[in-house]
């Protein structure tokens, strides 16, 4: 159900811009755009079914903490 | 581009293009034929009428006289055109090279004379309302003025009214309005183009600009898309406005209409390019702000208050578009921020009623404005009578039978009030729309959804431009001698400048100094 | 150019300010206040000052390259492969603020708000209007901007004066209590917030006089950081360091306390509109320049295509950064040195190394 939800929105929001993308025949636009579309429909159908994604966050924590402690450790 | 955009433009471009304007049939030497030419065109309508006359006595001269019963007016025929033809004596044709000529430089007395070639200048000759004279021998003809057509008189405005100020409104025929505005300025530099728009209809629309004050890349813009426009008929300025405005979605008028010539004047004294279309009271102000859609003539007539009412109206502004909506709001998502005496006597209110408040707002909403549009179309006086027993008798009774809850009745109100205090017909149209879809947010998203809606709203609204004028300046883009004139009405002395945006290289107004007291000293 | 408009010297002014404001005005308190107790308001004041230097910084990044954004001077300046990827990890930058913040505006609202509406909804309602501001250009939220601003002004001046019957001025002793360390360390909490503002050099060359976009950018950093001390001052005079320091949303807890005569009580809306004004503009450009610069770093044609699945991106990843709220407070320890990699190292290494290539190795056209 909310699978088909997340593929309604997509379907709509490609009607809006992608027809017009299509037309122009800009390929790198294209391109971008679909790869843009299928990363946001597999990240949402993903987080709605709860699967377990990698958090970017994680990576963030694990090269900047040594960092913030360091700095709140020197004041 | 949207899908649905393309499907509309595809339309347009299947449409056949008939009635195109024919191509040039020159007038023939042969009277008979011309005749018969010109009664065949008209498919032998009865108001054409033919006065075929002699002019010398030899009977060798024969002439006819044309003119459509109606908008020719019968008197200036006979006394300006058929009387001289026929009393003419001299048939004197030295130094005229042809005989219509000398008919044309001696006999006719009418105000202006034009030179016909064709059969479709004969035509809309004609049906404008001149008499044309065609000779036997002469592929030519010449049209008189003779236009009499009777319009309704100027009379009071219906639409705009005030208390100070001139009471007297456009009406129907495209001249008596030139003329009114014409009467208001006198200056040559008010200057008129009039073109024909309507393949079928044919309709006159003016173009009146003050020559060196009026912004000539939006005149220039007017005049390209006026080009693009290709439709049937013109039945009222409505029509012009809708093909011509900047965004076709936009539920928000990007053009503005008056039927006050003193307001049209104002306009063109700010730059503004008014366009008057024959056939109607009607004519459209371009470019308009948003802000000039919450003034009203009075606000220059009277004292200036220094913006009391200017502000009560935006106030009326947001009343009337999110009055219900608040109310849905904080009945159901909010009852936190109520004062608890008022919260406890509202939900004592609403105790007994048996819809959600959203359902309520909606209802009562949707029948005060079918009151409303009831109102509008009905004879006068059942008008008054509906109106009592939709408010009084409808209202009242709701009430009693514990189906709305008063309160409701008294935002409805409040709500119809403010609506009424917005000047602009055409502003409120979009705002009653929008209060619906507001009331629709409120009920899922409460405050939330309201502050969204706004945000959306007023996006759009600094998105759109009138012939390249942002619709919101002077607020966005800010300028601060705009201010003088929007939220605030300063003292008249000191409006020394026309709007930035709209007059661009003309733009100081006044020098004067404003009111002084007499020197106290002798 | 991929994009057209232009805005005014003011409507950048405005930008910058309620970019400032943004979403700070309800949170940042609450850190300041943690690490700093009562002396909270002196590590916003610093701020105000270190937001001056800062500003007067990045306008002199703005000032060498007049005609470009930061990810296409990048380019320039680094290289091309070794700029996209700056630029790219810029880009992820902003992008992760945008989401942070969309989670910021979720939580709040299913808090305090709208108490059993899934976070989900008010997260994509949110973002669709973020979207939509996006596609109408720069233009338009420049000018939303303007006319979200006075009524910013309005709300902030009604929520000050009516607290003045509350202050206590016991609330700020003892001061320096414990020396300049807790001080400094609230300092940091305050200064990532300002150092968010290096989003703005994607606005720069918009502004319709280049040479001239320091002072609004200047006044808009310093009035907007004094905002934010303010209420900080006014959180600690009213509240007290301790209860202060607990809330998670302390400026929410605050306008609870108004109370005028008998009348004027429970406006905590109007911080809530406020903040949602300054939170939905501040969304808004981060957005519209992690759009934009991701188009500008593929020379693509529109940005405009982009926005939709990128909107789509955003929900998601907002929702998968942070997958509880405790997570959250977390993310604010690490979030002063990732902002201090693109806000300092970034715009200091990139000043350093354009004027050694201006000086020996001048920049080829077409690089």
């Amino acid at each position: 159900m909310l699978v088909v939800g997340i593929l309604l929105i997509v379907a709509v929001i490609a009607w809006i811009d992608l027809p017009r993308l299509w037309r122009k025949k800009q390929k790198k636009d294209l391109s971008v755009y679909l790869i843009l579309l299928l990363i946001g429909t597999g990240l949402s159908i993903a987080e709605g079914l709860n699967w377990d994604i990698p958090n970017p966050m994680d990576w963030l924590i694990y090269v900047y903490r040594p960092v913030g402690e360091w700095i709140f450790h020197q004041l | 581009m949207p899908q649905w955009k393309r499907w509309s433009r595809n339309k347009g471009r299947q449409k056949p293009m008939s009635q195109e304007k024919p191509d040039t049939v020159w007038l023939k030497s042969d009277l008979t034929e011309n005749l018969l030419h010109i009664k065949q065109s008209f498919g032998n309508s009865s108001d054409l009428n033919i006065r075929e006359i002699f002019l010398d006595r030899d009977e060798k001269i024969c002439m006819a006289v044309l003119y459509m019963e109606g908008l020719a007016d019968e008197n200036q025929v006979q006394h300006f055109v058929i009387k001289p033809l026929i009393h003419d004596e001299n048939n004197y044709m030295d130094g005229y090279d042809s005989f219509l000529e000398y008919i044309k430089m001696r006999v006719i007395a009418g105000g202006s004379v034009q030179d016909l070639h064709d059969y479709h200048s004969v035509y809309t000759s004609l049906l404008s309302g001149r008499t044309v004279i065609l000779s036997e021998g002469i592929p030519r003809g010449i049209a008189v003025s003779s236009q009499g057509l009777e319009s309704r008189n100027v009379s009071e405005p219906i639409t705009e009214t005030v208390i100070r100020g001139p009471h007297e409104a456009f009406c129907e025929s495209l001249r008596k309005n030139i003329a009114l505005l014409r009467w208001r300025i006198k200056s040559p530099n008010l200057w008129l183009e009039t073109r024909k728009i309507g393949r079928v209809t044919g309709t006159n629309v003016a173009i009146m600009y003050i020559n060196g004050i009026v912004n000539e890349k939006v005149l220039k813009e007017l005049h390209s898309r006026l080009d693009r426009i290709d439709l049937d008929g013109v039945l009222e300025s409505g029509y012009i406005e809708q093909l011509i405005q900047d965004e076709k979605y936009s539920p928000f008028p990007t053009i503005d209409n008056t039927e006050r010539p003193d307001i049209a004047t104002a306009a063109l004294l700010e730059g503004r390019v008014i366009l008057l279309v024959d056939g109607t009271p009607f004519v459209l102000i371009l470019p308009v702000v948003f802000p000039q859609l919450l003034q009203s003539p009075e606000d220059y007539y009277n004292k200036t208050d220094y913006g009391f009412v200017r502000i009560l109206r935006y106030i009326s502004l947001f009343v009337s578009l999110l009055a219900p909506s608040l109310y849905v709001a904080v009945t159901t998502f909010h009852q936190e921020m109520l004062h608890t005496t008022l919260l406890i006597s509202l939900a004592a209110q609403r105790e007994g009623i048996p819809f959600p408040a959203f359902v309520e707002a909606v209802l009562m909403e949707f029948i005060f404005e079918t009151l409303r549009e009831a109102g509008l179309r009905m004879l006068r006086p059942v008008g008054t009578a509906i109106t009592i027993v939709g408010a009084l008798v409808l209202g009242e009774a709701a009430v009693q039978a514990g189906l709305v809850s008063p309160a409701m009745v008294i935002v409805v109100s409040i709500t119809a009030i403010s609506s009424f205090a917005i000047p602009s017909y055409e502003l409120r149209l979009p705002i009653r729309a929008l209060r619906f879809l507001f009331m629709a947010l409120a009920a899922s998203f409460g405050l939330y959804g309201i502050v969204l809606g706004g945000i959306t709203l007023l996006l759009h609204l600094t998105s759109l431009r009138s012939f390249g004028i942002p619709y919101m300046s002077p607020l966005a883009p800010f300028n601060i001698e705009g201010q003088k004139d929007t939220l605030f009405r300063f003292p008249l002395w000191l409006m020394k400048t026309r709007p930035r945006l709209i007059s661009q290289y003309n733009r100081v107004r006044q020098q004067s100094t404003g009111p002084r007291k007499p020197d106290s000293r002798p | 150019m991929i994009e057209r408009g232009k805005i005014s010297i003011r409507q950048f002014m405005v930008l910058t300010l309620l970019f400032v404001i943004g979403d700070a005005i309800i949170l940042a308190p609450s850190h300041v206040i943690i690490s700093a107790k009562q002396d909270g308001w002196i590590s916003a004041w610093i701020g105000v000052g270190e937001a001056l230097l800062l500003a007067v910084m990045y306008s002199l990044l703005g000032k060498r390259f007049p005609q470009q954004t930061l990810v296409e001077y990048s380019e320039q300046v680094w290289g091309r492969w070794l700029g996209k990827g700056i630029s790219f990890l810029f880009i992820t930058y902003i992008f992760i603020d945008c989401a942070l913040m969309t989670y910021e505006a979720g939580d709040f609202l299913t808090i305090h708000f709208l108490m059993g509406t899934p976070i989900e909804m008010t997260i994509s309602l949110f973002l669709l209007v973020v979207v939509l501001a996006t596609r109408l250009g720069i233009e338009t939220i420049a000018r939303t901007s303007e006319l979200l601003y006075p009524w910013v002004w309005i709300l902030f001046l009604i929520l000050i004066v009516s607290l003045f019957p509350q202050v206590e001025m016991e609330n700020f002793q003892p001061i320096l209590a414990e020396g300049f360390s807790p001080i400094l360390k609230g300092n940091v909490y305050f200064l990532a917030n300002v150092l968010e503002l290096v989003i703005l050099l994607m606005i720069f060359p918009y502004v319709n006089q280049p040479g001239k976009a320091r002072k609004p950018y200047v006044a808009g950093m310093v009035i907007g950081t004094s905002v934010l001390a303010v209420i900080s001052m006014m959180t600690i005079a009213v509240l007290g360091a301790t209860v202060a320091s607990i809330q998670q949303y302390p400026t929410y807890i605050l306008a609870k306390k108004i109370s005028i005569g008998d009348f004027l009580e429970r406006v905590e809306a109007i911080v809530a509109i406020m903040w949602l004004f300054t939170l939905f503009m501040k969304i808004s450009i981060c957005f519209y320049a992690s759009t934009l610069g991701l188009a500008q770093l593929f020379r693509l044609n529109d940005y405009r295509p982009l926005t939709f699945p990128l909107g789509i991106i955003a929900v998601a990843l907002s929702l998968v950064l942070i997958p509880n709220p405790a997570f959250f407070n977390y993310t604010h320890t690490i979030w002063f040195p990732y902002s201090a990699t693109f806000a300092l190292l970034l715009p200091v290494l990139t000043l350093v190394l354009s004027a050694v290539r201006k000086r020996w190795f001048p920049i080829k056209k077409g690089m």
